[in-house]
Parts: structure tokens; C-alpha cells; sequence
């Protein structure tokens, strides 16, 4: 698979930060300190709905070793906050909108102290009703979490296109179906933690945590603070896992360690528990989805209604764009001339919901992937060719009217490596034969009769098929564009920093393989520079799988800037044509034609002695892309990727226990740069979306978190996913560095999809709720013991 | 968090006489995989707590030895070293199936049998093991001991009858003929680090097409580990068949439901559980 072409891009190279990481020297958000650091414990109210009548921190101040009480009293700017909209308060005051909003800090030394003063704390509240089910969050009488809104909706995605009733009339067969997904947490192996540091200038704070998007982070601290944001300088740790997950929740977390901070001139440290991080922090959406669909004989996808309502909890935040990218892909990758599609999120007292790895698409992936197995089963078709016939191709149009012609369209080819790898066609066929007598209801009684046992063994193997497109980068969520600075020292050694920050997907090493391809120097001449605000420019969050392609691309305008300059140096030095061109490779720089060479350390000493500037900022922005809000029309991302799982399933009928015994999974990514890296990105995200298919959920009953550790949330250990088979197919895009885009999100997002198929070719029954936990396949119903 | 004292013995006798002393406000620490969750949790059952015991490293609780007709398990052995031992292995298969799958490879190298039998959670996973080979245990106080049937000192979820000043010490398993059959069936929800859905053990003597004797015990079904008696005594002399396994399961089922009643798992484990058993038995005949 090596392609002569590079020296560094596509090898499998291990990460910069490798080594730290296993062994223990890496410094995590809590292991740094700082003279006179204090603690700050938050006070939570286990109300998950009321309006507080009183806060009384009377007693709480007079416990010794306490410095301070924060409250909202002591917020310099801003006390409500949010990532789009502003809803969320950072001190709580006059009402709870759900467990997880805090409402005062104590802030000492002596953690038993802080500990004490917690309890010490009065708060009154006037107890509300309480609005946990998001499915009657529109109704005309639904209680009110935001009453100032008039109405639950944070945001309504309208997207319409050709004629439905015309579709409907013309299709043989109608189906609808309804398909729910669970909340889910992000399960990152490290729980929040944040320092908030001042400055021996005024008004100027130090913030030093796990923080997923520094600029965004910073952005909310000064509104909060009242500060301009170049006084607010974030300064990102080694990031134990985010997964999404560390974006608004680390946010209100700095801002209100840097409010206690300012109090009382100190270090202030607020580091949660795994509980308090369970109950705090933000989840996946829950999703009810109701798809319509209407096809022909033939297999002609004609019309589809798509009606989708997503759980925000209690705050908006990330809900408007990942509501957003469901509504762009929530036909799938599937041709349909008419289409109508809603997308609501609303408004709960639920814990609030927002960014998580996939970010609205595992839901819709679910739901209309499931649908077309049972399609297909309906007209006695196999999986495959219901999506070869409706299936992008080369130049399709997409529901929102965007026309595929930019780049490769490889849905095929990921479907016909996938099949042919895992010999798909022969064991659906085989299972689904052998399989199908069984009985397609659940049993009801609790005793057995005679004929409900089975003879035999209880084991059923079944095999599943599902496959995505997916936008890369933000689209038309917004502004999209980063940048990247590169400083090379006079013996050839090299800073790096980029805009968007490591979350521990292996941006930095990605980055250095780009800067030492264009460089001709290997990755380990580069010293990737700790991210910190004030390095470098604001280059957006880092999110939506846009690290490499649009990161990349920044990095690679930098290099390629001080390329340029030292072959000039060069043209100059060896007296060339102006239109020389140079080789960079192996740590020399050569001129073949005159059999010029010079080490580059050597050419870069040159370059320094002679006043060359051998330091560049590298931008880039996304071409553009539009969206028109009233009908859901317009070209919505630049480019998309393509990807096909197929999950190989052991069910064992009488438990009902799942194992997915091999997943194999081909993904076009583009170009890739560390073919470890990207492996290492299939492997995560195919267990994790394993886990979200079998095993995972966030149980919540009346706004409260049932499950809030790991005992009894569970994520699949390395002995539950069986093996994964990863394969790439390498379509080079023209947008990104050497021609790559994104591969984080599409490994995780089709995953469930792919399970639940296999295990209705398994039972020849099918699912509609996730997770397939072991009381929804036995009984058809989620059962859960609820804490008293 | 609530500060304890902490003491730490490598001997029996000394520790003995601490608990003598001071067993009503004092608790034993083995492992410490229970007591630690319980500690950090704030469980109230610790509120009239001030010592730790820690016995861990006393060896004479460390042993496991044959001798005569008895296998002795010393209280303090952890899982990794019965799921290693050769007589565990050969003698008492289903014991061996067990430990080998409770908690992670971490947990096995500190948790302890005693550990998980005094801490009496309803899906301890050895007890079910232990309780079919006939087990007893042996409790010493510094003045006086006492060897009871394993059921015995059962009592009800997280309850022994262990008194304040007694240690459990070790577990004497008779040693049984080779003519056993076996089964262990351990279900969670994942199949590592997993926390029993339920579990079963089962040993069964055939003589021809009969059964000669068979011992079966439960685990995370009833409010304890749980052997059924009555029902193994019924069972013997009759003829195996398929209808009669039914029976069995249907039987075991129905004894569940009686003493627990009807829970928020009910509809799934009593269906499931007929099934499994029912697969287990003719996997056997
Ligand atoms: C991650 C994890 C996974 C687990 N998985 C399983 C599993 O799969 N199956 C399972 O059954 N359990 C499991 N457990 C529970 C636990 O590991 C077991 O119950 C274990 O056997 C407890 O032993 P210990 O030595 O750690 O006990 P400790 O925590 O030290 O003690 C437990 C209790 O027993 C008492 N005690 C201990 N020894 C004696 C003695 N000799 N005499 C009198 N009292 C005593 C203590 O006072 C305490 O009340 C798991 C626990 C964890 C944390």
C-alpha cells in the first residue's frame, strides 16, 4: 500500500505524545499545581426543577479553612452562558432547570473544610412540576423550562423537496416505522478538571485544564469575566479523552473557577468526581424518529417523510448543529425525489445534550439504515442491492438538491470491499435460511410450556450491513477556517502549533507528518508546541472531524511558505532558474539537475544567517457552502466521505446476549496521512458504537441520572467487541492536505445500525429502540430498575 | 470522607485478639474490592465503624492444601491463586469456572473468597460453586471455633451469620468422586468486568439413564446463593428426558418467583433462566 510517492504521508508511524502517555509521564489537567492552590466544591440542589427562594451561605462562611462562597453575585460580566445560545446560567439564582446547574462554589485549602462549608449551605426552592419526556415537550399544555420562549422548541429544521404526496402516490409500497435512541455519555477516561490561575496583571487569568476548544472556552470566560479576550489565556493540558464531550461542560466549569479566582486572588482548582461528572456533564442526543417511506416494486426509494425529535435537556447548546446535520443526512445516502423532512429539539429538564462523536448522525444512521434491510427483506431483495439501486453515485443529487460532483462518490466501493472482505452475500443468505422459522413474537408468560423450550443450542449467528455518507467539517454551520504556525530553528528543528487542539485523536503527530513531508525532514524534528490561546490564532473548535483536513491543509500552507522562501534562498545560493525545482527528502535538500545538495539544518542556518524568515502562519478557509433554512435547501458541506461497516453477531436466543464477534469496516477518508493513527480512529470508534448499539444508555427518570458510574454504566471491555478488520480506500479529495478529509466521526456512527441488522438476520426480528440491551431483545421492552 | 483506624496484621492470633476486643465497631478489610466501594460510597452500614482490619497478608490464610479427605481454602486466598491451584482444577472444576470470570484480571490478583462470601452480595459468584461441592466454613473467635455448613451462616443479602468478634478462616470442601458431571453458567451484561445477570452450578451423577444424584445452586436469583434441596432429593432415581429437564427448569423457576415475587427483571430472568437451565442439563445428558 506504500505509495513511493511520499516518504512520511501514509506510514504508520506512533504517535508524538506516545511514549508520555504510556509511561505516566504525560502531565493531565490534575497533575500540575500551584502554590496556594485552592479547591473549589460545587453546590448542587437535587431538585431537578423549582425556584430558588433563598440562598443562605451565612453558616458556610463561618466554617474555618473556607476562603470564599461564590455565588452569582460575584460574576464580574455575563452569568448566563452558552455555546449558540445564552440559557445556561453559571451561578444559578433564581431557578433550577435541572440537577445538574450549580448554584454557589466554596472555594478553601483544606478540602474537608470546602467539604463541610458544602453542606453548610441553605438553599430554599419552591419545588415545579417537572417536564422529563421529551416526546410531549410540544404539546399545547407542556410545561415551560424556558417560559420567556413561549414554547419548549430550541430549533425546527424544515427540508423539502420535489412533491411528497406526488411520491407517496407513486410508490407500491408504504412502510413507517418509529425508531428511538437512548442518551448516552461520553465516557472519557478522565473527568473534568480546570485551574484557574491569575496573573500579576490585572484583570489577566491563567486557565489551565482539559479543554476541548480553547478559543471557544476562552470566549466564554471573558463574557463571563468582562474581560477583553486577549487577557484570558487558555492553556490546554494532555487531554484524557473527550470524544465531544469537553466543550461547554469545561467552559462554564473555567469560567466559574476564574470567577472564585478573581475573589480571592488565588489559584482555584475545580476538579470533578466520576459521579459529578456523570450527572454534570452533557450527553448524545436522544432521538424519536419517524420515517415514512415509500418505494416501487422495483426498489425505487420514492418518497420519504421524516419526522425527528431530539432531547436538548435543559440547554440548547450544541442542539441547533447537531440537529442541523441531521436534517442533511437524514435520508441517508440514498437517492429520493421526494422528500420531507422535520428536525425539532426541545427543551426538558433532562440533562442537557450536545456534542458527541458522530453529533446527530448515529441516530438517523440508525433508523434509516434499519429501515432499508426491512425494505429490502419486504421485497425480497438483498441489502445490497436495495443500495446499489438507490445508492450516490458520481454526480447524484442530495436531498437538500446538492449535486455529488466535487469528489469521488465511493459508496459502491465501500460497499463491494466491505461485502467482498467479510463474504457478506453468502452468510446473510445462509443465516437468514437458517434462522427464519423462528417465532417472531415474544413470549408473555413467565413459566415456559413444554413447546417453548428449544432443543439445541441457543446460539444464532447472523451478519448486518450498513453504510454513510457524511459531511466533513462544520458546512454551513458556520464560519469555517484555521491556521497553523510554523517556526523553523536556524539547525532545522521545528515548532508546530495549530489552531485546533489535540483531544487525544492524534492531531499532532498528524500535523507533524504533513509539515515533514512538505519539509523533507521526518516527525521528530518537530516539537508540537502546547496549546495555549495566546500562541496562536483562533482557528474554530475542533470538532466535526475537520482536524486533518482543514488543519492539515493550514499546516501544510505554512510549510509549504517556508519551503518557498528557502528555495528562493537557494535559486540565490547555487545561481538556478528561477523555475527550479528541489527535492526535499531525507533530511537534504537537492537540486537533481546540478547535483546540488545541502543538509536541510544547513540550509536553514544559511537562511538564518542571512536574514530569511523561516517563520509562517498557513490558512485555510473551507470553500463556500449555503443553506437555505426555509425549505433545507442548498449545498450543505464541501465534501463528504463514504464508509461501510458489516457486524458479524453471535446471539445467544435464550439470554439474548449479543456478542459482536467481527466488525469489518472500509472507509474512504481520503488520502491517509498516519496509517496507525487511522486504524487506531476504526478501532475506537467501531467499539464504541458497538457499546452504543448493545450496551450503553444514560437512564434517566424524572430528570435524574440513574446510572452515574461505571458500575453501572456500562461501556464494552476489550473482551466484548470481537475482531476488527479495517480497510481504507483512498480517494485523494482535491480540498484536503495530499487529499484528505475526515475518518474520526463516520467510524463510529454506522456501527449500531450494522449490529441491528445482523441481529434481525440472527432472530429474523427486528429492533427499533437502541441499546439491543439483553431485556429489549427478550421481551421487546426496555426494563429498568430504578434507584428509590 | 469518615477517618478510620487502620490495622494491619500478618498474624491470626493477633488479629484475633483485636477483634475480641474491639469486633463491634471494628471491620475486616480482605481485598478490599467491596469494602473500598463501600468506604468511598459512605455506605451507613460503616457509620459505627472505627477500625479496619486489615488481614490480607496473613499467610495462614493464604493456603489451600488437601489433606485426608478435605480440600481447605484459606479465607484470604484471592481468585487468582484458586483459579491457578491443580487441586481446584481437578477436584473442583466448577469452582474454577467461576473465579476465573468474576471482576478483571486486576480484581482476581486482591479479591479474596472470604471477601466475597462474608460480604454475602446475592451474585457473589463462588458461593453457588462452594455450596454445590458441600462446603463448610470454619469461624474463629480467640477462645472457641465453630465448622458449619456453608448455607448455614447465609442469612440474607450483604447479612452472615458471622459474629462481631469471629473471623471466617477458611472453607473445607470435601473431596469429591471423579464421577461428576459439571456445569458453571455465569450471564452479565458484558462479558468482562461483569456483574451477574444470574448464575448456576451444577453437578450431576448418572447411572444409566439415571440420575444418581445431582446437586444444582443459584446465583443472583434468589436473595442469596442458593441450593435446592428438596428439589435434588426429588430428582434422584429418575429417568432423564427432556421433558423431565423441562420440569426441572420450570420447577426452579417457580421457587424463584415464590420467594422473591415479582420484580422489574422478572418478565426477563425467569424465561431466561428456564432456557439456560434447560440447555445446561441436556448438554450434560
Ligand atoms: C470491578 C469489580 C468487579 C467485581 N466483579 C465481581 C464478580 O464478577 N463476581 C463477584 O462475585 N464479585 C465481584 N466483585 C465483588 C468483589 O470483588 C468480591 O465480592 C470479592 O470476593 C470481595 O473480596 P475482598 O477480599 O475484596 O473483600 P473485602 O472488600 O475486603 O471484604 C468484603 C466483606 O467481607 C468481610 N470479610 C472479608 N474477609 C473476611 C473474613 N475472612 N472474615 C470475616 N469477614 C470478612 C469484610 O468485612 C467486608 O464486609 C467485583 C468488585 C469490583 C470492584
Amino acid at each position: 500500500m506504500l505509495n513511493d510517492k511520499y516518504k512520511v504521508i501514509g506510514k504508520k508511524l506512533p504517535r508524538t505524545d506516545a511514549y508520555e502517555k504510556v509511561t505516566g509521564r504525560a502531565q493531565y489537567a490534575a497533575d500540575i499545581s500551584f502554590p496556594g492552590m485552592c479547591f473549589a466544591a460545587q453546590k448542587k440542589i437535587t431538585v431537578p426543577h423549582g425556584m430558588i427562594k433563598n440562598i443562605d451561605i451565612s453558616q458556610a462562611d463561618k466554617v474555618a479553612g473556607v476562603e470564599a462562597i461564590i455565588t452569582h453575585k460575584d460574576v464580574p460580566g455575563n452569568n448566563i452562558t452558552g455555546v449558540i445560545k445564552y440559557d445556561q446560567p453559571v451561578f444559578s439564582f433564581d431557578k433550577i432547570y435541572c440537577p445538574a446547574d450549580v448554584v454557589a462554589l466554596v472555594v478553601g485549602e483544606d478540602k474537608e473544610a470546602v467539604r463541610k462549608a458544602l453542606t453548610l449551605i441553605k438553599i430554599e426552592v419552591e419545588e415545579l412540576p417537572v417536564l422529563s419526556d421529551y416526546t410531549h415537550a410540544l404539546d399545547n399544555d407542556a410545561l415551560l423550562i424556558h417560559p420567556e420562549n413561549k414554547s419548549n422548541l430550541i430549533n425546527h429544521y424544515p427540508l423539502r423537496k420535489g412533491n411528497i404526496e406526488k411520491g407517496f402516490q407513486e410508490s407500491d409500497f408504504i412502510i413507517e416505522r418509529t425508531y428511538t435512541t437512548p442518551a448516552i455519555e461520553h465516557a472519557y477516561i478522565e473527568p473534568e478538571c480546570i485551574t484557574a490561575v491569575p496573573d500579576f496583571r490585572k484583570d489577566v487569568y491563567k486557565i489551565y485544564g482539559s479543554v476541548q476548544n480553547p478559543f471557544t472556552c476562552r470566549r466564554i470566560v471573558a463574557q463571563v469575566m468582562k474581560v477583553p479576550l486577549a487577557n484570558i489565556h487558555i492553556i490546554q493540558n494532555e487531554l484524557g479523552g473527550s470524544f465531544g464531550g469537553k466543550d461547554d461542560i469545561m467552559d462554564i466549569l473555567a469560567a466559574r473557577a476564574c470567577v472564585a479566582c478573581k475573589k480571592i486572588g488565588k489559584p482555584v482548582r475545580i476538579q470533578l468526581s466520576r459521579e459529578e461528572s456523570i450527572i454534570e456533564s452533557y450527553k448524545r442526543h436522544p432521538y424519536s424518529m419517524r420515517y415514512k417511506v415509500g418505494i416501487s416494486h422495483k426498489g425505487i426509494l420514492k418518497a420519504m417523510k421524516i419526522d425527528i425529535l431530539a432531547d436538548g435537556g435543559a440547554y440548547a447548546s450544541m442542539s441547533p448543529f447537531v440537529t442541523w446535520r441531521s436534517v442533511v443526512q437524514a435520508t441517508g445516502p440514498y437517492e429520493v425525489k421526494n422528500v420531507h423532512t422535520d428536525v425539532r429539539a426541545v427543551y426538558t429538564n433532562n440533562p442537557y445534550t450536545g456534542a458527541m462523536r458522530g453529533f446527530g448522525s448515529p441516530q438517523i444512521i440508525f433508523a434509516q439504515e434499519s429501515l432499508m434491510d426491512e425494505l429490502a427483506d419486504k421485497l425480497h431483495m438483498s441489502p445490497i442491492e436495495i443500495r446499489r439501486i438507490n445508492g450516490y453515485k458520481q454526480d447524484s443529487e442530495t436531498a437538500s438538491g446538492q449535486i455529488l460532483s466535487n469528489h469521488v462518490v465511493s459508496l459502491n466501493q465501500v460497499i463491494d470491499k466491505a461485502t467482498k472482505e467479510s463474504d457478506f452475500e453468502k452468510k446473510y443468505e445462509t443465516y437468514k435460511a437458517k434462522y427464519s422459522v423462528e417465532g417472531n413474537s415474544h413470549s408473555v408468560n413467565l413459566i415456559l410450556n413444554d413447546n417453548q423450550f428449544s432443543a439445541g443450542s441457543n446460539i444464532k449467528e447472523g451478519i448486518g450491513l450498513a453504510c454513510s455518507f457524511r459531511g466533513c467539517s462544520l458546512g454551513a454551520e458556520g464560519i469555517d477556517a484555521t491556521g497553523a504556525l510554523i517556526s523553523i530553528q536556524k539547525d532545522g528543528s521545528v515548532y508546530l502549533i495549530s489552531g485546533l487542539a489535540e483531544n487525544g485523536q492524534g492531531l499532532r503527530m498528524t500535523f507533524s507528518m504533513v509539515a515533514a513531508e512538505v519539509l523533507g525532514i521526518s516527525p521528530d524534528d518537530i516539537y508540537y508546541l502546547e496549546q495555549d490561546t495566546s500562541r496562536v490564532a483562533d482557528g474554530g473548535p475542533t470538532v466535526a472531524s475537520r482536524s486533518t483536513l482543514m488543519g492539515g491543509e493550514a499546516v501544510k500552507a505554512a510549510a509549504d511558505t517556508v519551503r518557498n522562501r528557502i528555495e528562493k534562498m537557494l535559486i540565490d545560493e547555487w545561481n538556478l532558474d528561477e523555475e527550479a525545482t528541489f527535492n526535499f527528502a531525507d533530511h537534504y535538500i537537492s537540486h537533481n539537475e546540478t547535483g546540488h545538495r545541502i543538509t536541510f539544518s544547513e540550509a536553514c542556518n544559511t537562511a538564518y544567517l542571512s536574514g530569511v524568515n523561516l517563520n509562517a502562519y498557513g490558512w485555510f478557509k473551507a470553500p463556500e457552502v449555503d443553506w437555505n433554512e426555509e425549505i433545507g435547501q442548498g449545498p450543505a458541506y464541501f465534501t463528504y466521505v463514504y464508509g461501510c461497516q458489516i457486524a458479524e453477531v453471535e446471539v445467544n436466543a435464550a439470554s439474548c446476549k449479543i456478542f459482536v464477534k467481527r466488525v469489518t469496516a472500509v472507509h474512504d477518508a481520503g488520502k491517509i496521512i498516519n496509517r496507525l493513527g487511522a486504524l487506531g480512529q476504526i478501532y475506537g470508534g467501531v467499539s464504541m458504537g458497538a457499546g452504543y448499539g448493545i450496551m450503553e444508555e444514560v437512564i434517566v427518570k424524572n430528570a435524574e441520572i440513574q446510572n452515574i458510574n461505571f458500575d453501572e454504566y456500562l461501556i464494552p471491555t476489550s473482551v466484548d467487541v470481537g475482531g476488527i478488520r479495517a480497510f481504507f480506500v483512498e480517494n485523494p479529495d482535491r480540498f484536503g492536505p495530499f487529499g484528505a478529509k475526515s475518518l474520526g466521526e463516520p467510524t463510529l456512527e454506522i456501527t449500531a445500525a450494522a449490529i441491528n441488522n445482523a441481529v434481525a438476520n440472527a432472530l429474523s426480528k427486528r429492533f427499533y429502540h437502541l441499546p439491543l440491551d439483553l431485556e429489549q431483545i427478550k421481551t421487546g421492552k426496555t426494563l429498568y430498575q430504578i434507584k428509590k | 470522607m469518615k477517618k478510620h483506624s487502620f490495622h494491619k496484621f500478618t498474624e491470626l492470633r493477633p488479629a484475633l485478639e483485636f477483634m475480641e476486643k474491639n469486633g463491634a465497631q471494628s471491620k475486616i478489610i480482605a481485598g478490599g474490592t467491596d469494602m473500598l466501594v463501600d468506604i468511598r460510597k459512605g455506605a451507613s452500614k460503616l457509620d459505627p465503624v472505627k477500625h479496619i482490619v486489615d488481614i490480607h497478608d496473613i499467610q495462614e490464610l493464604r493456603n489451600i492444601e488437601i489433606k485426608g479427605n478435605v480440600c481447605r481454602i484459606g479465607a484470604c486466598c484471592t481468585f487468582k491463586e484458586i483459579g491457578i491451584n491443580e487441586d481446584v482444577r481437578s477436584y473442583y472444576p466448577v469452582l474454577k469456572m467461576a473465579v476465573d470470570r468474576i471482576g478483571s484480571p486486576q480484581i482476581r490478583n486482591v479479591a479474596t473468597i472470604g471477601g466475597n462470601i462474608c460480604n454475602l452480595a446475592a451474585c457473589a459468584d463462588s458461593i453457588a460453586p462452594l455450596l454445590v461441592y458441600d462446603a463448610q466454613v470454619r469461624l474463629c473467635s480467640v477462645g472457641d471455633e465453630r465448622i458449619v455448613p456453608l448455607e448455614n451462616i447465609l442469612i440474607k443479602p450483604y447479612k452472615t451469620d458471622i459474629h462481631p468478634d469471629e473471623m471466617l478462616t477458611e472453607i473445607i470442601l470435601p473431596i469429591p468422586d471423579k464421577d461428576w458431571k459439571y456445569c458453571f453458567y455465569k450471564l452479565g451484561r458484558r462479558s468482562g468486568v461483569s456483574i451477574s445477570r444470574l448464575s448456576y452450578a451444577i453437578l450431576l451423577k448418572t447411572n444409566k439413564d439415571k440420575i444418581e444424584d445431582i446437586h444444582f445452586a443459584f446465583g443472583a436469583l434468589f436473595s442469596v446463593p442458593k441450593r435446592l434441596l428438596d428439589l435434588e432429593q426429588e430428582l434422584r432415581h429418575q429417568t432423564i428426558s427432556a421433558d423431565l429437564w423441562k420440569d426441572v427448569s420450570r420447577k426452579v423457576a417457580q421457587k424463584i418467583i415464590e420467594e422473591t415475587g415479582i420484580r422489574w427483571s422478572t418478565p426477563y430472568k425467569i424465561p431466561t433462566l428456564q432456557q439456560l437451565f434447560f440447555t445446561s442439563l441436556m448438554d450434560l445428558t
